[in-house]
């Protein structure tokens, strides 16, 4: 699925990334930890084709090389950014972004538009299912959105697009328990053999409710400890400071 | 007195035409004309003939394709020329229709109001070359919510000097939508539209200016309010290579009010003038004036918002928004607030903002998906739907959702 070799990226000048390796397999949900500073908000931008970082290395999905792609690219191959601050698009109706993005992403793979009509019932299965309020769509993507609604709101896109890959930015920031609880719900849902799942975050707390296969702990630009779900009481215990001491020079 | 129709005309057009022959056209040094490239302007009117009548034939599919269907009444002036055959016969109790031609006497007593000095050079042409002025004159306490569509055609590379005069009696209401077109391109177009708001009356103007890319259009809009009048006023400009409109409202007397937004989204190298003043003559009167514009490779917008508050008025209110989305380097907005206040008790304020696309807005986009170009779209979209949705009749909202891509509502 997603594999990652010695990729270094920079912005004005300075190196975030600073060699990082990463395999993360089909049908696994893996969570990226670290402190302030780590670069883990730069991997997640990276990986999606954000512009302005200088970028080498290799970071294929499927076998395609992503960085070599547009971000608009990316995601018809299937990688999706829940962001950690999504963005507020006044006058932009969130049924027309959704539909215009399932749309995009479906003409991408030859196939046929979703209607007006049929996108609507899909749509509020959806958000059925996430515990949203249909008068979400009516609304303008994310203006006037408490935190907790539009992480709802990227997890209702990621729901709908149905990605191979999902990383999540630092998605459980800013929420509360019930949200997070929301949240992670719709998370677990998506799980899925065809799916894999690189959750970016700063606290074990959402790691109780979204269990990950391997949680990797990102330092100075890249992965310096690797382990199975358990690692995230050690983190719990000790703090990044702790884990990152004992690691082999 | 009895006086002809003719007579009127032509005692209004010698006026205008001995007025323009010791005034001439304004030039770039008038600070009303400062942002207007006038030399081009007036090389464009001396190189091109007048249009000589009906130059081109017009069907009624060329009106719909142009210029939509905008409500039961539709008025169609080809070239400055009043073309029944593609007009509508029936109209709706309370509203009264003429041209140049057929004056009835109820009107006659209206048009003898000494017009005055015309405030510049084009409205002087327009007034001295109009040939067949439109009128229409909605009677007391009328309600006319349904629009009225009064489409004019340019249809080529020739000089058109359209006139429109709308008179709404005391308590009256209209709803006009004015569309400006062109069959073929390279047409100079010279209008003028006059609405005279009597005491209590309301107008609702929708102006929209959609001619090609290479016309030339000179626009003046005036309004003259009496007391306690409303006017709302939109004007939506997006062709020609050259377009200025001048917008005045006159607020004549007290609690007279109006709108004016303008939405204006001018092609690649176009250069578009929106001018509005607002002249608060009288106490207790408001105005509000919002403007966008969308501004793309090497076009040039300028918005001037001109509000005078007069001596000795009080409770006056002026408001004034302009913003500017530059999606181009080469591109270049304007923006000139002018109030010029002599009152004491008035509320006044102006903003301006002038900006290009968000560059993470446009990634969040792209990053479900949505092609650069389409992304871009969806955000002028965006920023012009604000004004877009105030629109109405619904066709002509959605004619103009079009300017800016395909519009969803999934």
């Amino acid at each position: 699925m997603l594999r990652i070799r010695d990729l270094h990226a920079s912005i004005d000048g300075k190196e975030i990334l600073t060699g990082l390796d990463l395999d993360l397999p089909a049908g696994e949900v893996h969570a990226v930890m670290g402190p302030n500073g780590a670069g883990k908000s730069t991997l997640s931008n990276v990986l999606a084709g954000r512009d302005g970082y200088e970028v080498r290395g290799t970071a294929t999905l499927d076998g395609t090389d992503l960085l070599a792609l547009e971000a608009e690219d990316r995601a018809t191959a299937g990688l999706f950014l829940a962001f950690q601050y999504p963005m507020e698009l006044p006058g932009v109706g969130n049924a027309y972004f959704l539909r215009t993005s399932l749309n995009a992403i479906r003409r991408a793979h030859g196939l046929d538009e979703v209607s007006a009509t049929d996108f609507l019932s899909v749509a509020r299965e959806h958000l059925t299912a996430l515990d949203m309020d249909p008068a979400f769509l009516s609304r303008s993507v994310n203006e006037g959105f408490s935190g907790g609604e539009k992480k709802r709101n990227e997890i209702l896109q990621m729901s709908m697009l149905q990605p191979r890959l999902a990383i999540l930015d630092e998605t459980d920031s800013g929420l509360d328990i019930d949200a997070l609880r929301i949240v992670a719900r719709g998370i677990e849902r998506l799980r899925g053999p065809d799916r894999s799942m690189l959750v970016i975050t700063h606290y074990p707390r959402l790691l109780e409710l979204v269990r990950p296969d391997r949680i990797h702990v990102l330092d100075g630009g890249r992965i310096v400890r690797s382990g199975g779900p358990e690692l995230a009481n050690e983190l719990e215990a000790d703090g990044y400071v702790g884990v990152t001491d004992r690691i082999p020079a | 007195m009895t006086v002809a129709a003719d007579d009127v005309m032509t005692e209004e057009a010698v006026h205008a035409r001995t007025w323009l022959c010791e005034h001439g056209l304004p030039t770039g040094r008038e600070e009303d004309w400062r942002y207007t490239p006038v030399t081009e302007v007036r090389r464009h009117l001396d190189a091109l003939p007048e249009a000589p009548p009906r130059q081109r034939e017009v069907t009624r599919d060329d009106i719909d394709r142009l210029a939509g269907q905008h409500g039961p009444v539709r008025i169609v002036h080809v070239d400055g020329v009043h073309v029944p055959a593609l007009s509508t016969d029936a109209l709706p109790t309370g509203l009264w229709f003429g041209t140049t031609h057929n004056l009835s006497a109820r009107v006659r007593l209206q048009l003898t109001t000494p017009a005055g000095d015309p405030p510049d050079g084009f409205e002087a042409l327009n007034r001295s070359a109009s040939q067949d002025v439109l009128y229409l004159l909605v009677a007391d306490d009328a309600d006319l919510r349904e629009p009225v569509h009064v489409v004019h055609v340019s249809t080529g590379a020739s000089v058109s000097h359209p006139r429109l005069v709308v008179d709404v009696g005391v308590g009256g209401r209209i709803h006009l939508v004015e569309s400006h077109v062109s069959l073929d391109g390279g047409g100079f177009t010279n209008a003028s539209t006059t609405v005279r708001l009597s005491a209590r009356s309301h107008a609702d103007v929708h102006r929209v200016q959609e001619q090609a890319t290479d016309a030339v259009h000179v626009g003046r809009l005036e309004l003259h309010h009496d007391a306690g009048a409303h006017a709302s006023v939109t004007a939506l400009s997006r062709g020609g290579a050259i377009s200025r409109l001048t917008t005045v409202a006159l607020l004549r007397e007290p609690e007279a009010s109006c709108t004016v937004t303008a939405l204006l989204a001018p092609g690649i190298g176009a250069r578009h003038d929106d001018a509005v003043t607002v002249d608060h003559l009288a106490s207790r009167c408001t105005s509000d004036l919002t403007v966008r514009s969308v501004v793309p490779e090497r076009a040039r917008v300028t918005s001037s918002g001109h509000a005078i508050v007069r001596p000795d008025t009080v409770a006056t209110v002026a408001h004034q928004r302009t913003d500017s989305l530059v999606l181009h380097p080469t591109g270049q907005a304007d923006s000139r607030p002018w109030l010029e206040i002599f009152a004491d008790d008035v509320r006044a304020n102006h903003g301006s903002a002038t900006g290009r696309l968000d560059d993470d807005a446009l990634f969040y986009l792209r990053s479900r998906g949505i092609p650069r170009a389409e992304a871009r779209d969806v955000l002028v979209g965006a920023f012009a739907r604000t004004l877009v949705e105030r629109i109405d009749p619904p066709s002509l909202r959605d004619q103009i959702a079009g300017w800016f891509g395909p519009e969803g509502t999934a």
